[in-house]
């Protein structure tokens, strides 16, 4: 099971950063690199779970004694906690940046913003 | 013992705070006070741990010790690092007070967070943790730019979000599965487990965490997004980028290194070298002076970059030399930014408006020095000691590369500083506020100030503690007196320095220093005759003299070498003064710094491992490398003499620079490579490269010199460039006498180095006042000044009897010295090439003084007066030592004979009253003079008593028949003087070393050209581009 | 169950992945939105099945809750680009 959230992971990765790296319009490219974000999260997730084990949440079922032979790794789960909120503190910003280029240049064209360039 | 937290803590608690206030000032005044307290705490650790013996402190967070926890650590390179972080957030937040106060409290906030975020990366020992500050400082950075709301701004903040997202899918990823690989998120204990070494599936899983945080350096040619923010930023931002960001990750990069292992230092410093050379040569062709600077900024990091690593062969040097040229970036760069604030316009040309300000000048200047490694900055010291480091270790491609990219670097830079000198004042003044000048200010003087602390903490001399030096700089204090109260102290320190070493010269080394001491106080007699005030010419003058003055008492290569810097700079300075010399100056200092570049490679090399050799240590160099450190040192020095093929600069610089400049560099400047080509055959003797007599060598190319030299100078209508061609003429002579290696041969070069000065300085003198009264200098628009300007011709004619050598005066004396040296020596066909070249040193010596003074006056030149008194005062005291020197030569001779002999002893001089006699025969000075002077009395009182009844003839008494030619030079006899000489030898005078200099610049900015094309300006091309990038990184490392 | 719990992931797996690529390549940009949710919320369910329900809880959350909003929001301030 986590090889093949491993493999769906990567596929996410590489179908998100495709769509971001071709699609012309900035909405699509987020839209694109937040599909790649799901799939760099599953990724860690992935990582974390070991066969046979249970969620690392400790009480009545699982006490505290019995908890180190019986869950998965936590550490990842917490990396991707971080991770989700950061890559929506992301999105975000980038989407703020969607609505003033468009506000500045009247297109989301990315092709369209090469004034610098050289 | 305050806490390192509080770097991250302050900044955080302050950024919530100002939600809470809502008077602009009041936030911003809480912005500044956070900055500088996270300053003082830095500056607090960093005194701690450098001078009051602390030791590096963990914080622990959590209370918990690492992996289960994060763990800070606080040791003396944090602390520097986080000292140069928070100082550019400080300088930066004053200096972004207009926008800060304009855009509110985000923006303020968003500052502090992006500090915050770049002292956590500094601190930090978790690679998630290193992970999420990595992303903070993102938000942060483009959070600032979307604050700024300037349209083209923005698109440079999306293209860096558009890179930064896969930057972090890269680092996380390679992040989980490091930890899985090593069950530890703790940096140290990564490195604990992998024990240096990473192989399989964790190799790749740290290539991808390295080559993301490489990538935030903005390597090559991965970084278009980043060029695009250097450009359209807000220049306080761009510093702050450039400076405080490119630090902390740098470090990062380092602290991985631990992981990894030696087996990435290979690519780490492929990646960093190529971006610095790439970086460089790219920001030739551009015009913005912020994306210019952006170039230089990722060149820079790039260089750092190398330097890390090749913190294998550093040892213990590795954080005096990484260091030193980090702060010397970050200090430069957050100065050049500040001052592009301060230029209205964004052309390089634009920047001639700093003029207005003379201290920003000052500034402009000492952050070029910065960058380029110029003494006595850090970062001269940090490229001393890599240089000798890699040289060490056999690593001389990569030195070489380093040093070209150096140099590509230097020529635009003082290209840039050229613009700003000589271009024309736009029409847009300055825009000074004190908000834009204190942190300029502060920056600029916390350049010198470290300059003065790696002087300290570097093995070598301090050179900010040399008095020359600080003699030299003090004049910019004393630049608003008058010129001739400059002059006077300028004389006064000359002769007193003097006074003051004498006694430490050898006789060899004391002709040169009288040439450049005392002779050049001689020449600034000249000087007296401006009046007002000279802003700039006396600091630069007398860096120059510095530098000869400290390149005379240097015992070692260190010393030396940064003399030589300090009077390439300091002549740089004076040359670029001259009206039309711009482009002139920029060939000088190009290819000055370019020979002194093979000079640092030749004494890196001599040096076999150690930081620093005696000049004498010269002569006890391997004999593997002997003959490589010889050819090194020996083109390095003959940049300076203008040998044949390096020679293009000197007649531009030399022409073109002021009338009291020309004698200096060319009389004086000249001999210091003489100098040191001197020190190289005196120790290193005669080497052979490939059966080779090297020595031979450089006998050939001198004769060549000579014969060229002179006979380039024929064809000159120019009278100042005339000189100048004779100067690479003569030098050619003397270099030739040296390379003789016999006794008479080096008493001949010696014999020429006072010559030379006394007679070039007198003419270039005698010919300037004459271009100032007449307002040209060409020479066929001059002729008939004999009657109007008779002390002048006195001196010309003295000077070129004394220069071509025809007896009486002291240039016979030389050249009977070099025919018998010739006459011992066994080298045939240069002999004859520099007999040749006498003869025709002659030709351009009689046109000089013919179409000046003789023929007939022109209309517009009837109303001349004499030249400047004080020109002709040095004249006068030239021409009395001339005579005296010709009729009594032992007064310098002697003692120089002596010694000669004891280091080449045979075929010596034996002096005897006032006879001197010679293997070959004998010299009598005095009787040649009586000789002389009875053959000229006579034949005058003949010529006197057969004219006596001769008929003055009125000037425009001649009969001419009707027609007028339409360029009237033509028939003018002083004009294409020498044409019947042009259709003969003019073959040999074909500009091919212009040409092929040429070629090399012109290829050099049409591959830059074409190279930047790669910048599209499309965000995702460049983030293509960064794929593409990591995927050959890995490729390479895979093959490497 | 371990059958049941592998099947069940393949099927989310092949609806992530579809759900991806119509994400990339719907015609207009709402549907690709909702489909990019669509993603997240397959993902936050397959979170589920790997032992991790706190994540499974911020990713529906955030990932597709909050994301999608934000998306919609900004795509209503920028009607007229969107086919750009």
């Amino acid at each position: 099971m986590a090889q093949i959230s491993l493999a769906t992971g990567f596929l996410l990765i590489l179908i998100g950063f495709y769509g971001a790296l071709t699609q012309r319009n900035l909405m699509r490219m987020i839209v694109g690199f937040t599909i790649a974000d799901s799939g760099v999260n599953l990724v860690i997730v992935a990582i974390g779970y070991m066969h046979g084990r249970t969620a690392p949440i400790i009480d009545s079922t699982l006490p505290a004694g019995e908890a180190p032979a019986r869950i998965i790794d936590p550490v990842p789960q917490a990396l991707v906690l971080t991770a989700i909120v950061i890559g929506v503190g992301v999105t975000a910003l980038m989407l703020a940046y969607a609505y003033k280029l468009y506000q500045a240049k009247r297109t989301l064209d990315i092709s369209t913003f090469t004034e610098l360039k050289w | 013992m305050v806490s390192a937290l509080l770097l991250i803590a302050l900044p955080l608690a302050a950024a919530f705070l100002l939600g809470l206030i809502s008077n602009r000032h009041i936030a911003y005044a809480l912005t500044l006070a956070a900055m500088a307290a996270g300053a003082a705490v830095s500056g607090w650790w960093v005194w701690q741990l450098g001078w009051a013996g602390a030791v590096p402190v963990d914080i622990l967070t959590a209370g918990t010790a690492p992996p289960f926890a994060i763990n800070l650590r606080m040791g003396l390179a944090e602390s520097v690092l986080a000292l140069t972080i928070t100082l550019t957030g400080l300088l930066a937040a004053i200096y972004l007070k207009d926008t800060l106060l304009a855009i509110g409290q985000r923006a303020m906030a968003v500052v502090m967070i992006a500090v915050m975020a770049y002292c956590g990366i500094v601190l930090t020992r978790d690679l998630f943790n290193l992970f999420v500050f990595f992303e903070l400082a993102a938000i942060a950075t483009a959070g600032l730019i979307l604050l700024s709301d300037d349209a083209l701004a923005l698109g440079a903040g999306f293209k860096y979000l558009v890179v930064s997202q896969i930057i972090s899918a890269l680092l996380l990823v390679g992040i989980i599965f490091a930890y899985h690989g090593t069950g530890n998120l703790n940096i140290d204990g990564m490195a604990a487990v992998t024990m240096g070494r990473v192989g399989g599936s964790l190799a790749i899983a740290f290539f991808l965490i390295f080559i993301a945080i490489v990538a935030e350096l903005k390597p090559f040619p991965a970084n278009g997004w980043a060029l695009d923010i250097y450009e359209s930023a807000h220049p306080a931002f761009s510093a702050l980028f450039s400076a405080a960001a490119g630090t902390a990750t740098l470090y990062a990069a380092d602290k991985l290194l631990a992981i990894g292992g030696p087996a990435f230092l290979p690519m780490t410093t492929g990646i960093g070298v190529l971006t610095f050379l790439a970086g460089n040569i790219l920001a030739l062709p551009q015009h913005n002076d912020r994306r210019l600077l952006g170039y230089s900024s990722i060149a820079q990091i790039g260089l750092v970059l190398a330097i890390v690593g090749q913190r294998d062969i550093l040892g213990s040097a590795y954080w005096f030399v990484a260091f030193g040229i980090l702060v010397s970036h970050a200090i430069a760069k957050a100065g050049l930014y500040f001052l592009s604030g301060m230029v209205v316009e964004r052309g390089l040309t634009a920047w001639a408006a700093l003029r207005a300000r003379p201290p920003l000048i000052f500034a402009f200047a000492t952050f070029i020095a910065l960058l380029t490694g110029l003494p006595p900055f850090p970062s001269f010291y940090a490229k001393w000691e890599l240089a000798h480091a890699l040289a060490a270790n056999g690593r001389l491609t990569l030195l070489a590369v380093i040093l070209f990219g150096a140099l590509v670097e230097a020529a635009y830079l003082f290209r840039w500083f050229g613009y700003a000198i000589k271009r024309a004042v736009p029409e847009q003044k300055l825009a000074c506020a004190p908000a834009k000048g204190l942190p300029t200010l502060v920056v600029l003087i916390a350049g010198w100030a470290l300059a003065w602390l790696w002087g300290r903490f570097s093995g070598q001399t301090n050179l900010l503690m040399g008095l020359p030096l600080l003699f030299a700089l003090a004049f910019l204090v004393t630049d608003r007196l008058p010129a001739w109260v400059n002059n006077t102290l300028a004389i006064a320190g000359l002769v007193a320095w003097f006074a003051l070493t004498w006694q430490a010269y050898d006789p060899l080394r004391m002709i040169f220093a009288v040439i450049m001491l005392l002779g050049g106080a001689v020449v600034l007699l000249a000087s007296y005759h401006v009046h007002g005030k000279r802003p700039g010419f006396y600091p630069s003058a007398m860096l120059m003299y510095a530098g000869m003055a400290q390149l005379l008492l240097a015992g070692n290569s260190f010393d030396f070498f940064a003399a030589w810097e300090v009077l390439t700079v300091g002549s740089y300075f004076l040359i670029l003064r001259g009206k039309d010399s711009e482009p002139h100056a920029l060939s000088y200092i190009v290819f000055s710094l370019g020979g002194a570049f093979l000079i640092l490679a030749g004494f890196a090399l001599a040096a076999n491992g150690a930081p620093v050799m005696p000049l004498g240590g010269l002569a006890r160099v391997p004999a593997a490398v002997a003959p490589w450190v010889f050819v090194l040192l020996a083109i390095g020095f003959m940049t300076k003499t203008a040998a044949i093929g390096l020679h293009i600069w000197l007649p531009g610089a030399h022409a073109e620079a002021e009338t009291d400049v020309s004698p200096m560099v060319s009389g004086i400047l000249l001999k210091a490579g003489l100098y040191g080509l001197v020190v190289v055959l005196l120790t290193m003797g005669r080497q052979r490269l490939g059966g080779i007599d090297l020595t031979h060598v450089l006998l050939w190319i001198a004769a060549l010199t000579a014969l060229l030299g002179n006979l380039m100078a024929i064809f000159q209508e120019d009278s100042k460039r005339l000189l100048a061609y004779s100067s690479i003429g003569q030098m050619g002579y003397a270099q030739f006498g040296l390379a003789m290696m016999n006794h008479l041969g080096w008493l001949m070069a010696l014999m020429f180095v006072i010559n030379h000065y006394v007679y070039k300085s007198m003419l270039f003198l005698a010919v300037g006042g004459v271009a100032k009264r007449t307002g040209t200098r060409e020479m066929y628009r001059m002729g008939g000044l004999i009657t109007l300007m008779p002390l002048s011709f006195i001196s010309v004619l003295i000077g070129i009897i004394a220069m071509s050598g025809v007896p009486p005066l002291s240039g016979f004396g030389g050249r009977w010295i070099f025919y018998n040296a010739l006459l011992t020596s066994d080298y045939r066909l240069p002999m004859i090439l520099v007999f040749f070249s006498g003869p025709i040193a002659f030709l351009y010596l009689f046109r000089l003084i013919h179409t000046i003074f003789l023929g007939q006056l022109k209309d517009e030149h009837r109303r001349v007066k004499e030249a400047p008194f004080w020109l002709m005062v040095p004249q006068m005291i030239y021409v009395v030592i001339l005579i005296a020197v010709a009729v009594v030569p032992g007064m310098a001779l002697r003692r120089v004979d002596e010694y000669m002999t004891r280091l080449l002893p045979a075929n010596g001089l034996t002096w005897d009253g006032f006879r001197i006699t010679s293997d070959y025969g004998y010299w009598d000075p005095m009787a040649i003079m009586i000789i002389v002077a009875v053959i000229f009395a006579t034949l005058f009182l003949w010529l006197l008593f057969l004219n006596r009844k001769a008929q003055w003839v009125k000037q425009f008494n001649i009969a001419y028949s009707a027609e007028r030619p339409f360029r009237p030079e033509t028939t003018h006899f002083a004009w294409n003087f020498f044409a019947p000489y042009r259709k003969a030898l003019g073959f040999l005078v074909q500009p091919l070393a212009t040409a092929f200099w040429d070629t090399v610049t012109g290829s050099l900015h049409a591959g830059a050209d074409f190279a930047r094309k790669l910048y599209t300006g499309n965000g995702q091309t460049y983030a293509l581009q960064f794929l593409g990038f990591v995927l050959a990184a890995y490729l390479l490392s895979l093959g490497v | 169950m371990t059958t049941f719990s592998v099947a069940l992931t393949v099927v989310l797996a092949i609806a992530m992945l579809g759900a991806a690529v119509l994400a990339i390549t719907g015609r207009s940009l709402p549907i690709a939105i909702l489909a990019a949710g669509l993603v997240s919320l397959f993902a936050s369910v397959l979170f589920l099945l790997l032992a991790s329900p706190d994540v499974a809880m911020t990713e529906a959350a955030i990932g597709s809750g909050l994301t999608t909003f934000l998306f919609f929001f900004i795509l209503g301030r920028v009607r007229g680009g969107e086919n750009g």
